[in-house]
């Protein structure tokens, strides 16, 4: 504590700095910001409000499309068929989804043993799943539209079966149409019955009346029908029944109350005596909810409700089924919500959340094992050496299994195989744990690694399969066949990438080679295969291989476009690889002969390494492109995510065919989704400089 | 030296290579080699509604074509009836013989048009029709067409890689002397997709597609399939030429479906006559010991387990033809005996 | 190889390592590496030419089993489907069938003489490149001899056999066309848009930043196939019928200088008259002036440092010439240079008749190669502005410069050695990609390979035409790039 020395004969400077003033406001905050950004010259200011303008009518338009008008039931429905094909069987999918749930968890603990998440991956995460519960749970209070049938002379009536839950309160209307103006859609704002089963819907019917109208050919004011509307219980019985409308153009109201929660059906009937000779109504049944109609959830309906009942009349009995439903008319942004998204969010959420939390598991066992561990003991060591012996024997035993197999299956040897397969893994699976639990970096990396390693045959027994002898045995095959979606998709372009990298550092390094020969034959095969389309050689690898004979026909497809895919990336591949071959100064090999390293080893322990450091970015790019490429195999007509899309879109039976942007769209965004994860990943490692993939956020 | 190990590398891949080559042999019969393989590979459409279309419910490919095929293998490798006999490969009809020759597919049951060049050029041969089809065209009512003669100048919406383009350019160049506007897309969903869009006045195609294609437009009734026929349409199995031994099987499998129909024999009632006293019948059905099973290679009882797998030829039609508003009562596709051309040569 | 050429760094051409002695001295020759080397090598090459020997004899066989065969007389039977784009596979001529006028063809003959004449030129000038550029040339030729120069009757009668009367080659000629039509456009078109998002990627200003970022973000990361069926089912779909076709005489029944519709864009066509020769002419010679006006201006500047003024001296020229050739050439002609055929809409029928039509499957295939295109060559673009230190930049803005003197003479000359070969690699890809076609309506080569094989049943000759098609293309383009590449590259003495 210093005094102040108590002298005026010289200035002091007083203890605390003057108070900085303070920069104009126009370059400070917002509007300092806005100055700089967006108005900092007339020009600029002009440019800024052009693309404002220009944005805003993108997006209203768009939006206004996407929200409003656009059908996304064709995605929104079809989402197994999307992820694992249409032809996979129902049963065997936990396989994949446990496939899934392998590689997230696989791909946290790397996170977490090599690198850390960055704050914004959990908010997004966190922000989609509070979405999926909201936006649910709100849209229950948005009400179904009304649900439309129509009536005419001589037009048999539909009969509509629905599901009412206990009290539930719905309101029929019989509207007669009079002027012609009613017999514009325009006004409508509902479902119209549109059976894609079946001939001369409601729909169907109602066009060809208003033609006439619009022809002249019949009257609309004329109105004699004597109809009433009718609903019955799941034995067909009439429970309830509205007046006969005798010729009065009035509606009819008809207000029902669901004795018990389940089936119902309601229609209107002529009657007898007089039905009346002309005349065309709607029925209007409001607040009925409108069912999923995916397999699922049908079979869901059966298991709670029983089977919807049997109608009387073949040609015209439906249901209240989303696909025999045509939405007509504009909707709001909530019923978007409520109609659109909620089911989208119903089917996904649950498997994004598992996704999560077995995520969320696996980063935090990475973070552990890497602060805290327990000590080296001979004990510890012992058990290692036991576990890798054991492991060993396994391997023997699988080996002898497979030989037998082949020599006489029998039933017993299904199991056995599956058991030592299941034992061999448990045992390499408590060697990893126990290299976690020292708490080294080093032992957690390798751990990691020999985990990834480990996963493959897993994961690759689970996708294929066993040849079981008898039918009913655990893990029975899939064919190739079989597979499409996104798991075809994923399977091409993982298959393609690793299979490619090392031809494609063969063929880069031969490309580098002195020998005219071997530099010659892999330039030709590089610039050939990078010269022509992507479509003619998945055309060849179809359709002329098998021309060649060598048995090329009987390889099974998949299994072909797999090897063509290979084949082109590494061609592209050992372009990029070339040009990190050519970072590595000359001296360095000269040094390494001088070391008395011979050309190999040269290359692998020098040159390689950082080559391929070098160019890990250009190669996350070739695998980015390489995934966009796989939509081009649905030409040779195998079905990947895009293919199967146009399955959904081209079978007429459910009636998608007229609604293609909203499918195309749909793969896009699944598309883009994956391939900007995929580039901001490699962004990520750029930006920490190459080989510095360790120490970085990812 | 790093060049010569790496080179001896890639000659010893070579070597494999060629070594492989010389020792990789097939023989010629598609049937040993089916056989061989313990499945059809048949090829099908895969997108068109009564003939093949995968259902979605099920994942089970559906449709006349797509039954032919399942009685073909269950003819081949005996009954009961599995799915795993068939191996349904969907083909653009752009690739269809290519895959056929490439012998991808052992044979198509792909609503292929038995025309005179496709059975000399492509190196195959036709079976017997199991669909008498004729090439229609769909119009707008509103646009007020009603025969090819009123179309100078439109454009038509046509599947690539079929016979509906070329008889249409030609039937076009006869009439107005010039050639036609087409707008070929890959697949009849696809061709609908651009009628709906405006990007032709007129869909032409076979007529069963048509009847299919109206009945999930946007709105059915303002559209009509015309009443003239461009050309006669009999779709088909196809195979690859000089293998006489499989061309029998393919045949007489689809004979077999008339035949029955014709006995009246249904996959409901064959229990019934199995126990027929009538000679033919149990030769039919393989029954007696002088069945026709031995001279064609395969089961005796081919006939019979075709009948139970699929049904007759009636059945087939009523399962996936009619839902698709095609009717058969008094069209080609009925019985001889009813006056359409289905007409099984004698089972002797 | 040219790709990789630009791309290959300095290793020793095999040559000098030829002119060593064979053999080291005091080394038997069965262990002198250099013996081993050469031994392995010819194993190398024999097993290698008999492994292909193997297949192809294989092949050949087996198209033999199935009563096919790899003869390409194929290409002279009768292509039957009527193409209803590019030039006409059925009418005797190509160009001269009424849809491509004179005019038009002197036009391109010039574009593509010019182009020629640059590719000799600036191969000529590097001392590297002495030998003439083949593939160029041969494809040119090719395309000025049968599409545009000779007449009909003056052609040998073996490539009448091949070029008339709807042959598979002539349906294969259109689709070249056809592919080269898109491919060019879309070409021109995504080099403009690239640039521009590029430099907008740079704005300072915050929106155009934000916009181009989301711009190539979206066109980068989704398949290009996608991109082009929605583009192509949207524009269908929001484009209106033909009997509601938008142009600016209602009902469209008048003369519309543009019409447009569900089935494509109809401008109107100029038909050149017998003096329209002339107007042309006048053109090429104003151009030619304008070039020498502006050499002799810089070379004034160099002598004496009087400022160029270009545009003022040659404007007037480009101005004047054509001008005085317009007004001869009506005068000739009693007053018209061109008779505008107008796209009209008749009052009964299905379509539009006159005009020049871009059908929706060219202009959807066009757009979505542009957009995707673009995405990338918008960020190698970037790359390469940013590439330039910004001392540079401030050190020009401190001498006066304004903005775009900076960017003309300081950063874009050396932003542009950057920018030329991945450019090149897009421009590849873009010629490649133009193959996707199938995915809209579009009749290009692939198409044509399609329905040609499906016509025959002939698969491997149309499968190697269609692969060599395609890889002529390629390597062109690359070509191309790769003079323009060595043109830009500073010239080190």
């Amino acid at each position: 504590m210093s005094e102040q020395p108590m002298n005026d004969s010289y200035y002091v400077a007083p203890v605390e700095a003057p108070a900085s003033r303070r920069p104009p406001v126009t370059a400070t905050g917002l509007i300092g910001w806005l100055k700089e950004n967006l108005f900092s010259s007339i020009f600029d200011t002009i440019v800024t409000l052009v693309t404002i303008a220009l944005v805003a009518l993108f997006l209203w338009r768009f939006l206004g499309w996407a929200m409003l008008e656009a059908q996304w039931e064709v995605a929104f429905l079809n989402l197994r068929e999307l992820s694992v094909g249409q032809q996979f069987p129902r049963d065997e999918i936990w396989r994949i989804t446990l496939i899934a749930q392998i590689i997230v968890f696989l791909s946290l603990l790397s996170v977490g043993v090599w690198g850390r998440l960055t704050r914004s991956v959990a908010i997004v995460i966190l922000t989609i799943i509070a979405f999926a519960f909201i936006v649910p749970f709100a849209s229950r209070t948005v009400p179904e539209p009304p649900i439309y049938t129509f009536v005419a002379e001589n037009y048999s009536v539909r009969q509509v079966n629905f599901i009412a839950q206990e009290g539930q309160e719905i309101t029929f209307t019989l509207a007669p149409l009079t002027s012609p103006e009613e017999y514009a859609l325009a006004d409508i704002d509902g479902y119209i019955e549109d059976d894609n089963q079946q001939a001369n819907t409601s729909f169907d019917a109602f066009n060809t009346v208003s033609r006439d109208i619009d022809r002249e050919l019949r009257d609309p004011a004329e109105f004699d029908l004597n109809v009433s509307l009718q609903v019955w219980n799941i034995d067909g019985l009439v429970i309830e029944e509205s007046a006969y409308s005798s010729g009065s153009t009035d509606d009819i109201v008809l207000e029902f109350t669901a004795p018990y929660s389940g089936w119902f059906t309601y229609t209107a009937v002529f009657d007898e005596e007089n039905p009346g000779t002309i005349g065309s109504a709607w029925v209007i049944a409001d607040n009925i909810d409108v069912y999923r109609s995916t397999t699922g959830a049908q079979l869901e309906r059966v298991e709670e409700y029983g089977e919807a009942p049997p109608l009387d009349c073949p040609g015209c009995g439906t249901a209240t089924n989303r696909t025999d439903m045509r939405f007509q008319g504009t909707r709001t942004v909530a019923q978007w919500f409520s109609l659109q998204l909620t089911p989208f969010l119903l089917e996904t959420r649950s498997m994004f959340i598992l996704m999560v939390i077995v995520g969320a598991v696996a980063y935090a066992i990475g973070k552990l094992t890497t602060m805290v561990g327990l000590a080296e003991t001979p004990a510890l060591k012992a058990t290692e050496r036991l576990l890798l012996i054991f492991s060993a024997l396994w391997i023997v035993g699988w080996l002898g299994v497979q030989v037998a197999n082949a020599a006489n299956p029998t039933p017993a040897m299904d199991t056995l195989r599956l058991f030592i397969m299941a034992s061999f893994v448990v045992t390499l699976f408590i060697y990893a744990v126990l290299q976690f639990s020292k708490g080294s970096p080093q032992a957690s990396s390798q751990a990691v690694t020999l985990m990834w390693v480990l996963s493959f045959p897993v994961v690759i027994t689970l996708l294929t399969g066993f040849t079981n002898v008898q039918p009913d045995a655990p893990l029975p095959p899939i064919q190739t066949g079989l597979l499409g979606g996104m798991l075809l998709t994923l399977l091409l372009s993982a298959v393609a990438i690793i299979a490619s990298f090392p031809i494609g550092m063969m063929l880069a390094i031969g490309r580098q080679s002195e020998l005219p020969v071997v530099s010659l034959l892999c330039t030709v095969f590089i610039e050939v295969l990078r010269g022509v389309p992507l479509i003619t050689l998945l055309f060849m690898g179809r359709l002329i291989l098998p021309f060649f004979g060598f048995g090329l026909g009987d390889v099974d497809l998949v299994i072909r476009i797999m090897v063509v895919l290979t084949l082109f990336t590494s061609a592209y591949l050992a372009e990029v690889i070339r040009g990190g071959l050519q970072i590595v100064p000359r001296g360095q090999l000269e040094a390494s002969g001088a070391l008395g390293l011979n050309g190999f080893w040269t290359t692998v322990l020098i040159v390689l390494p950082q080559a391929l450091r070098a160019v890990i970015p250009a190669i996350m790019g070739q695998a980015v492109s390489l995934f966009k490429d796989t939509s081009l195999v649905y030409i040779v007509s195998l079905f990947e995510i895009l293919g199967t899309m146009n399955q959904i879109l081209g079978d007429s039976q459910t009636g998608y065919i007229a609604f293609p942007r909203e499918g195309y769209l749909f793969v896009g965004i699944v598309y883009f989704v994956f391939s900007y994860i995929m580039a901001d990943v490699s962004r990520r490692i750029e930006r920490t400089g190459s080989g510095a993939v360790r120490r970085d956020t990812i | 030296m790093k060049k010569v190990s790496f080179l001896m590398v890639m000659v010893m891949a070579l070597v494999a290579v060629s070594f492989g080559a010389v020792s990789a042999q097939d023989d010629g019969s598609v049937l040993t080699a089916i056989q061989e393989r313990g499945v059809l590979n048949c090829g099908v459409s895969g997108g068109l509604p009564g003939f093949s279309n995968i259902n979605p419910d099920t994942g089970l490919m559906e449709g006349l074509d797509a039954d032919y095929c399942r009685a073909l293998a269950v003819a081949i490798f005996g009954g009961p009836f599995s799915e795993e006999m068939v191996n349904f490969v969907p083909l653009t009809s752009d690739v269809r013989f290519t895959a056929l020759q490439a012998g991808e597919v052992d044979v198509l049951h792909r609503n292929t048009t038995w025309t005179l060049t496709r059975d000399i050029t492509l190196g195959s041969d036709f079976g017997p029709t199991t669909f008498y089809d004729g090439q229609g065209l769909l119009v707008r009512i509103a646009d007020g067409m009603t025969t090819l003669a009123d179309m100078e100048g439109a454009s038509f919406c046509s599947t690539s890689g079929t016979t509906t383009e070329k008889n249409l350019t030609d039937a076009y160049r006869a009439l107005f002397g010039s050639d036609p506007i087409l707008v070929l897309a890959a697949g009849p969903s696809e061709n609908l997709a651009d009628f709906e869009a405006g990007s032709c006045d007129v869909l032409t195609s076979d007529k069963s597609q048509l009847a299919g294609l109206r009945s999930v437009a946007s709105d059915p009734s303002a559209l009509e399939v015309l009443g003239d026929t461009l050309s006669k349409e009999p779709l088909g199995p196809m195979y690859l030429e000089d293998d006489s031994a499989f061309a029998d099987i393919v045949d007489w499998s689809v004979y077999a479906t008339f035949q029955a129909e014709e006995y009246g024999i249904t996959s409901e009632n064959i229990g019934d006559f199995m126990s027929s006293e009538d000679v033919n019948i149990q030769r039919f059905l393989g029954m007696s010991e002088d069945g026709y099973g031995d001279a064609l290679g395969i089961s005796n009882s081919f006939a019979a387990d075709i009948i139970m797998a699929v049904g007759n030829y009636a059945e087939i039609y009523d399962r996936n033809v009619t839902p698709i508003g095609v009717s058969r009562a008094g069209s080609l596709n009925d019985l001889w005996t009813r006056g359409g051309l289905l007409y099984s040569p004698a089972w002797r | 190889m040219a790709v990789a050429e630009d791309m290959g760094g300095s290793r020793p051409p095999p040559k000098q390592r030829r002119r060593i002695q064979l053999t080291t001295p005091g080394i038997p020759w069965y262990r002198d590496i250099l013996v081993i080397r050469i031994l392995m090598q010819v194993a190398f090459v024999i097993l290698f030419v008999g492994g292909l020997g193997i297949a192809f004899l294989s092949l050949a066989g087996n198209l033999q089993e199935s009563n096919l065969s790899l003869d390409f007389n194929i290409y002279r039977a009768p292509f039957t489907v009527a193409i209803s784009e590019g030039p006409s596979v059925t009418n005797n001529w190509i160009w001269l069938n009424g849809d491509y006028d004179t005019a038009i063809q002197i036009v391109y003959t010039g574009i593509i003489v010019a182009i020629l004449g640059w590719v000799g030129y600036s191969s000529y000038q590097q001392n590297k490149r002495d030998e003439l550029p083949i593939t160029p040339v041969l494809i040119g030729l090719l395309t000025i001899i049968f599409v545009f120069i000779a007449p009909p009757n003056e052609v040998p009668q073996i490539l009448r056999d091949h070029f008339f009367g709807g042959s598979m080659l002539r349906a294969f000629f259109t689709g070249i066309a056809n592919t080269i039509k898109v491919v060019v456009t879309s070409l021109i078109a995504c080099t403009i848009l690239g640039i521009l998002v590029g430099i907008g990627l740079l704005s300072g200003n915050f929106l155009v930043r934000g916009v181009s970022k989301v711009f190539v973000e979206i066109f980068r990361n989704t398949p290009l196939l996608i991109q082009l069926l929605f583009i192509y089912r949207t524009m269908t779909v929001l484009l209106p019928f033909p009997r509601q076709s938008i142009c600016q005489t209602d009902g469209c029944t008048g003369n519309n200088l543009i019409a447009m519709n569900a089935r494509g864009l109809w401008i109107v066509n100029p038909q050149s008259t017998d003096t329209t020769v002339i107007f042309f002419v006048a053109i090429v010679i104003a151009i030619a002036v304008a070039w020498f006006v502006r050499r002799s201006r810089f070379k004034l500047q160099e002598e004496t440092g009087t400022p160029p003024k270009i545009v003022r001296y040659t404007l007037p020229v480009l101005i004047i010439i054509p001008l005085i050739g317009w007004i001869i050439a009506s005068v000739l002609n009693g007053g018209s240079v061109f008779i505008n055929d107008y796209p009209i809409l008749p009052e009964s029928g299905p379509n539009i008749v006159g005009g020049y039509q871009i059908t929706t499957a060219f202009f959807a295939l066009f757009v979505g190669l542009t957009l995707y295109t673009a995405a990338f060559i918008a960020e190698i673009v970037r790359a390469g502005i940013q590439a330039v230190p910004t001392g540079q930049i401030e050190a020009a803005r401190s001498q006066g410069l304004n903005g775009s003197q900076v960017l003309n003479l300081v950063v874009l000359p050396q932003a542009l050695r950057l920018i030329i070969p991945p450019l090149g690699n897009q421009y590849v890809n873009l010629g490649k990609n133009s193959s996707l076609a199938i995915a809209v309506t579009y009749f290009d080569t692939y198409r044509i390979a399609q329905l040609a094989n499906n016509e025959s049943g002939q698969a491997v000759p149309f499968f190697v035409g269609l692969m060599a098609i395609y890889l002529v293309l390629s390597v062109t383009l690359s070509y191309l790039t790769n003079i323009v590449n060595s043109a830009t590259k500073v010239k080190t003495r």
